[in-house]
């Protein structure tokens, strides 16, 4: 023990040993903060990160924005294509007038028109929308014979009928 | 670094409602150890705290992404370790100093600083600290000072357990050397 205790106080007398070690340094935090610094340090991060979200809130919501912008970006586009559509279908309609125009005389026209008018029987027409209405409905029968001024076929008349002119049997039971 | 509390902070911040709550724990929890780290690499307090504020922000807008890979204090780690270097480095290209001058002149301004309170011993010791090269420089302060596990230092500089452990010797060394004379 004592010879080891001399090679212990031989080597603290070598110069290495003089030299300095790190772990003799305490270790201690030299430098200082502002008072307050660390409990006000929070609020200011917040303040900064309000200001931020004034522009806007974060990554999310830029992307919702973005994603914002290009629907808008969209719209816009399909009410631009629809508006050149637009024209470019009256633009074509235009020509088809004058082609119609350039082809026929308006003279050629109103002839056509009057030829089809007169070839119609007004008449014809109003009763046609009568029986039309009164079809609707197989209770108005009489009143639609009524209106042209038949008394009226009942069954049996229509069965006489068919009898007499011979027409087959099993056809007029299905009456 | 308590799992904890890191889980907590996720949780209250992956909820909308309880959002900015979480981000205040996260703020609260970790601003004192974002702060030294980035103080002793830029020395000045008025840049640290800018540094500071930068990195929080960057945190606010990128803890939403974060997955959970990592632990998040060596997360937040890396976002400060890589800011400090970063300010550093626009530092030397605003002066158009070579990189070891800013240190030289980081140095230098200890004297002055209202903020540095240590004896000369430890004046000394920092200025044998910004002797060294900054990734040294980060190794030894993340080591000596605030105690961080290679294994943690690893994930948080990207630099194998091996390489980390000979740095931090060489950094001993070097500091050694420079205050036995």
């Amino acid at each position: 023990m004592t010879g080891k205790k001399n090679i212990k106080n031989m080597e603290s007398h070598l110069p290495e040993k003089d030299a300095f070690k790190l772990p003799t340094v305490k270790k201690a935090n030299p430098f200082i903060v502002p008072d307050g610094y660390f409990e006000e340090f929070p609020s200011s991060i917040n303040e900064k990160i309000n200001k931020q979200t004034g522009r806007s809130n974060s990554p999310t919501q830029k992307t919702i924005r973005l994603q914002a912008v290009t629907k808008l970006a969209w719209a816009a586009s399909i009410i631009i294509l629809g508006l050149v559509g637009a024209y470019l279908l009256l633009y074509q309609v235009h020509d088809d007038k004058s082609f119609v125009t350039d082809t026929f005389t308006w003279e050629d026209i109103f002839e056509t028109k009057n030829y089809m008018i007169s070839g119609f029987d007004e008449n014809q027409f109003v009763d046609a929308i009568i029986y039309d209405e009164l079809y609707q409905d197989d209770t108005n029968w009489e009143s639609y014979n009524a209106l042209n001024g038949s008394k009226g076929l009942s069954s049996d008349d229509i069965i006489n009928y068919l009898i007499e002119s011979n027409y087959p049997i099993d056809i007029v039971y299905e009456m | 670094m308590s799992a904890d509390i890191d889980r907590d902070i996720l949780r209250l911040f992956n909820k909308s409602n309880s959002r900015r709550a979480g981000f205040t724990l996260l703020v609260k929890t970790y601003q004192k150890q974002v702060y030294w780290h980035v103080r002793r690499m830029v020395i000045d307090h008025d840049d640290t705290n800018d540094i500071t504020q930068d990195i929080f922000i960057k945190i606010w807008n990128g803890l939403e992404h974060f997955r959970g890979k990592s632990q998040l204090y060596t997360w937040i780690y890396r976002i400060a370790s890589n800011e400090a270097l970063s300010f550093l480095k626009k530092r030397s290209k605003m002066y158009l100093l070579p990189l070891a001058d800013v240190e030289n002149k980081l140095a230098k301004t200890l004297h002055d600083d209202n903020y540095f309170t240590g004896d000369e011993i430890q004046h000394k010791l920092q200025q044998a600290i910004l002797k060294l090269p900054r990734k040294q420089r980060l190794v030894f302060n993340m080591k000596y000072y605030d105690g961080i596990k290679y294994e943690e230092m690893s994930q948080i500089l990207k630099t194998s357990v091996g390489a980390l452990k000979a740095s931090y010797h060489h950094a001993v060394k070097k500091i050694e050397k420079f205050m036995s004379h």
